[in-house]
């Protein structure tokens, strides 16, 4: 258990959808770390009175601690310990400046999971968790191969155990395999995201499959991304920095929007969720395991590549990037993000991202903000970017902007859903003690770049954006639903891991004795 | 402990071959298998005595305190060593590091240097080691030979999945360090393997590129632009100082240009140690590496589980891989399972459990994949953690890292 706080938070205008509460005034009440409703009345209290209060924010797709990071540190050097490539305690440290208390690492390679907890363990205040890449794993790619669904039920369900992981994450399912070996991408990419999807289905985790898809980052790359929407059905799927998987165009020349119609599939398949991937105009680094498009990007803009091919389990390519508003590609992707963001009918089923730091840096969040609740502001900037976008995105003519409770939907209410966290994004009783307090402004970025005060497990870690307490938060990960001869299936996997791996099959599982303040999470 | 234990233990940064530790009398033991780099660090016999000041046993408490004395009142404190450490030792070392305002080194962390330089100018094409053992058909070793050492790393055939062909082995120079011309050599090699150098392809027998045959370098050329997917290894302990990174850099380019035309990786061999999970600890932890380095003008020294420490403190001294050249004897504090080879009596001598052997942690091989320590030998003093944790709360906390106390009504 890590330290949890008693507190009442007084008099601040809630903001917790989840209880349909928008702003009304009243008070929180937090014991020993948990909301709870009633405290004795010589409880130490904190005046919240014309602030607004939140639960914290849930960072659900984020780049922070896996070995790519600490590649990329060494790749990018200038950028290394600056907002794109944070030291593991300054990660921490700027994400609970903004209010946000947990975060998932969204890409780690079975025989990285060591090191990524390692990292995760030294990350100050927030909770945290990952997910582990099971999309071009040899052993994943043999069972559906040779059609055996059980067989790939049990390859993911051990990965998920071994890696500690909250939930599984495609790349670009086959395709970085087939790369990495030199071979053809995959003739029926949509058939191996839906095989993985049902597998997860079946495993009963908290959080779906959370789909990487193919055709990254490519000119008419929707048209892919709907046939693997069309592949997925009924299955439920979580789909990432959906942004990068809609566009048009057949080249870079013609490069385009189609947020609309990607969109219009969210909007009307309930069984989907995203996160956008929002672009932020400026220096970013790009880290995937999607090693092929990486490798498409090195050789479209002539930068400093580091590839690593990971056992027979993934990919992972780096390249530094710059989003230039002067150009025409790096304008439509800023705007395809804020289309999807605000075509999407149902925040709750939308989560506000960068895919830091590939989109640009976390940090960036209170500026997103501050273009989806403020329309004046987005045509300001829209103005400033290539000629082009007008035309080839709908930006322009959405009206729409995001309301507060909306904002609280995105960033922390619908991604706790999404990830199957019952205690996360909320203020009910029951919920983690994680708190931030704004205080109006009309300046919304400024708001929500720094928050008055910031509550952890109850405990007041930040205010007015100093951190006080850098206690570590918890691990979150997930336990698969029990399958038929688990066992059996364990010693199989021992038997196929030591043809394929280097790594000793039991140095591979990390032990929850291994974290230093592991929680598991069943959704069974 | 145990009569006998098989243990696979990644000191020389590979996936080594098992090493086996057989309980000797006295509590010591002996060690069989793995590589020479495996059976050195496991073989080294730890100090058995308690902790010392100024060469006198004193209980831990009172070394702590002299220890913390040390380091506090310097105004120019370094840190160095954890090449034999656990990444949980190296990342206590960068906080402590951090709280002393002192300068860090890894020792033997020139190896490392080379790599990174290289990828910070040009990237590098890379991979696992398991990456490499499944589908590489032709391995260039650049002036290296992991393989009477390590028979397993590369088995002479390919997986059935990649194909199960013979993998072809090309060696270019004598082991060792760089020899003048490599750099000419190297360029020679990139040259043939891309098509670039058709006076090279007809030059006459006997002929020199570099440091090399022109037919060798003709040979390898053929073999990596014809593989299929081609990997290309080399020594980082051999590949030091400026030459080094130049060298590592053309074997980098040549990498990344073979993409052009197939598939093809390159990467150091492990130097020996945990220099990589040092590497990651300073990288996680600070978010760079640029303070890291040797220090020549240090007033207080601190040396955790170095191995060599020859006259540190004196006018010129060795640690941290670097040259301290202090003006004035500095005081020296080990912690570690022995004192480094080389080093008088320190200041103050805080004896711990072996890293790898006695205590347990995280190890980091050259390819980034962190494998687990366990306790294969009795425990006789306490971890190097503890002692830097019982250190780090006898210095001044950092700002903004104390608990808050939650203010009543407060705003």
């Amino acid at each position: 258990m890590t330290a949890a706080g008693t507190v009442r938070i007084h008099g601040g205008a809630i903001h917790d959808p989840r209880h349909g509460r928008s702003g009304q005034v009243g008070d929180v009440l937090i014991k020993d770390g948990r909301v709870t409703a009633s405290l004795p009345a010589g409880a130490p209290a904190f005046d919240a009175g014309g602030l607004v209060v939140m639960p914290g924010g849930v960072d659900l797709h984020s780049h922070v601690a896996s070995p790519a990071v600490r590649e990329a540190r060494r790749l990018c050097a200038t950028a290394a310990g600056g907002p794109l490539l944070p030291s593991i305690g300054d990660t921490g440290r700027r994400y609970v400046r903004m209010g946000y208390t947990t975060v998932f690492d969204a890409a780690v390679p079975p025989s990285g999971a060591r090191a990524a907890h390692d990292d995760l363990d030294a990350l100050p205040v927030v909770d945290k968790g990952l997910y582990v890449l099971a999309g071009n794993h040899a052993l994943a790619l043999r069972a559906i191969g040779d059609g055996r669904p059980g067989e790939l039920r049990a390859v993911l369900a051990w990965l998920v155990r071994a890696a500690r992981a909250h939930a599984v994450k495609v790349v670009n399912p086959g395709g970085v395999a087939a790369w990495r070996d030199g071979a053809p991408p995959p003739a029926d990419a949509p058939a191996l995201v839906r095989a993985f999807a049902a597998a997860v289905a079946d495993l009963a985790l908290p959080h779906p499959l959370h789909v990487h898809l193919p055709g990254l980052g490519e000119p008419g790359n929707a048209a892919l991304t709907l046939r693997c929407l069309d592949a997925l059905g009924a299955l439920p799927a979580h789909l990432t920095h959906l942004q990068f998987h809609a566009y048009g165009g057949r080249t870079l020349r013609g490069f385009r929007s189609r947020a609309p119609e990607i969109a219009a599939r969210l909007n009307n398949h309930p069984n989907l969720t995203a996160d956008v991937g929002q672009v932020v105009f400026g220096p970013a680094v790009t880290l995937s395991a999607d090693a092929p498009a990486q490798d498409r990007l090195r050789r479209l803009t002539r930068r400093r590549w580091l590839n690593l091919d990971v056992e027979s389990e993934t990919g992972c390519g780096i390249v530094p990037h710059d989003y230039d508003p002067r150009g025409l590609v790096s304008s439509v992707q800023w705007a395809t993000g804020l289309e999807l963001m605000l075509l999407a009918r149902d925040p709750w089923r939308i989560a506000l991202t960068t895919d830091h730091p590939n989109g640009g840096p976390f940090s960036a969040y209170p500026l997103i903000i501050r273009l989806l609740m403020d329309r004046s502001f987005r045509d300001e900037i829209l103005r400033r970017a290539h000629p082009g976008v007008t035309a080839r995105t709908s930006l322009a003519g959405i009206a729409r902007e995001y309301t507060i409770d909306e904002i609280a939907i995105v960033t922390r209410a619908g991604p706790a859903r999404i990830l199957g966290l019952e205690r996360k994004g909320h203020l009910g009783p029951g919920a983690d003690g994680d708190v931030a307090l704004y205080r109006h402004d009309r300046d919304i970025e400024a708001m929500f770049a720094a928050p008055v005060a910031v509550f952890k497990d109850g405990r007041l870690v930040a205010r007015d954006g100093e951190v006080l307490d850098e206690t570590p938060g918890r691990t979150l990960h997930a336990t698969p639903r029990p399958l038929p001869d688990d066992a059996g299936a364990l010693a199989r996997r021992r038997d196929e891991h030591a043809a394929l791996s280097s790594v000793p099959f039991d140095d591979l599982t990390v032990e929850e004795g291994a974290l230093a303040h592991p929680e598991e999470v069943r959704a069974w | 402990m145990r009569a006998s234990t098989i243990v696979r233990l990644p000191f020389c940064g590979l996936p080594c071959s098992p090493l086996r530790i057989d309980a000797a009398g006295a509590g010591g033991w002996n060690v069989a298998g793995g590589c020479g780099v495996a059976r050195a660090a496991a073989g080294r016999a730890p100090d058995r005595g308690g902790p010392r000041v100024g060469g006198r046993p004193a209980g831990l408490d009172a070394a702590l305190g002299q220890a913390a004395s040390i380091l506090e009142v310097a105004h120019r404190p370094h840190v160095a060593g954890l090449a034999w450490s656990t990444i949980g030792t190296a990342r206590r070392a960068v906080r402590l590091a951090r709280r002393l305002g002192a300068t860090l080194d890894i020792e033997g962390g020139e190896a490392a240097a080379a790599e990174s330089e290289a990828i910070a100018i040009a990237g590098l094409a890379s991979a696992t080691f398991g990456s490499v053992q499944a589908r590489a058909d032709v391995v260039l070793l650049w002036r290296c030979n992991p393989l009477p050492e390590h028979p397993d790393l590369l088995p002479a055939r390919l997986p059935v999945a990649a194909g199960g062909g013979e993998r072809r082995f090309v060696r270019l120079g004598a082991a060792g360090p760089a020899e003048p011309g490599d750099l000419e050599a190297l360029a020679a090699l990139r040259a043939l393997a891309l098509g670039r150098a058709p006076h090279l392809a007809t030059a006459t027998a006997g002929a020199l590129a570099g440091s090399l045959p022109l037919a060798a370098l003709r040979d390898a050329a053929a073999a990596v632009a014809g593989a299929r997917h081609a990997a290309i290894l080399w020594d980082a302990q051999a590949l030091r100082g400026t030459t080094g990174a130049a060298i590592a850099l053309a074997l980098a380019l040549l990498a990344r240009d073979l993409n052009d035309v197939h598939r093809a990786v390159a990467r150091p061999l492990g130097g020996g140690g945990n220099i990589a999970g040092a590497l990651a600890a300073v990288l996680s932890e600070s978010g760079h590496t640029r303070d890291l380095g040797p220090r020549g003008d240090a007033d207080a020294i601190l040396l955790i589980g170095a191995r060599a420490g020859r006259g540190a403190g004196d006018a010129a001294a060795t640690a941290g891989g670097g040259t301290i050249a202090a003006a004035t004897p500095a005081p020296v504090v080990v912690i570690g399972a022995c004192l480094p080879d080389g080093l008088g009596e320190p200041g103050v001598f805080l004896p711990t459990a072996v890293p790898g052997l006695s205590g347990g942690g995280l190890w980091m091989r050259a390819d980034g994949i962190a494998i687990p320590v366990r306790d294969v030998v009795p425990r006789t003093a306490p971890l190097e953690e503890e002692i830097l944790d019982a250190l780090l709360a006898r210095l001044p906390e950092a700002r903004g890292a104390g608990r808050a106390r939650l203010p009543e009504v407060a705003r």
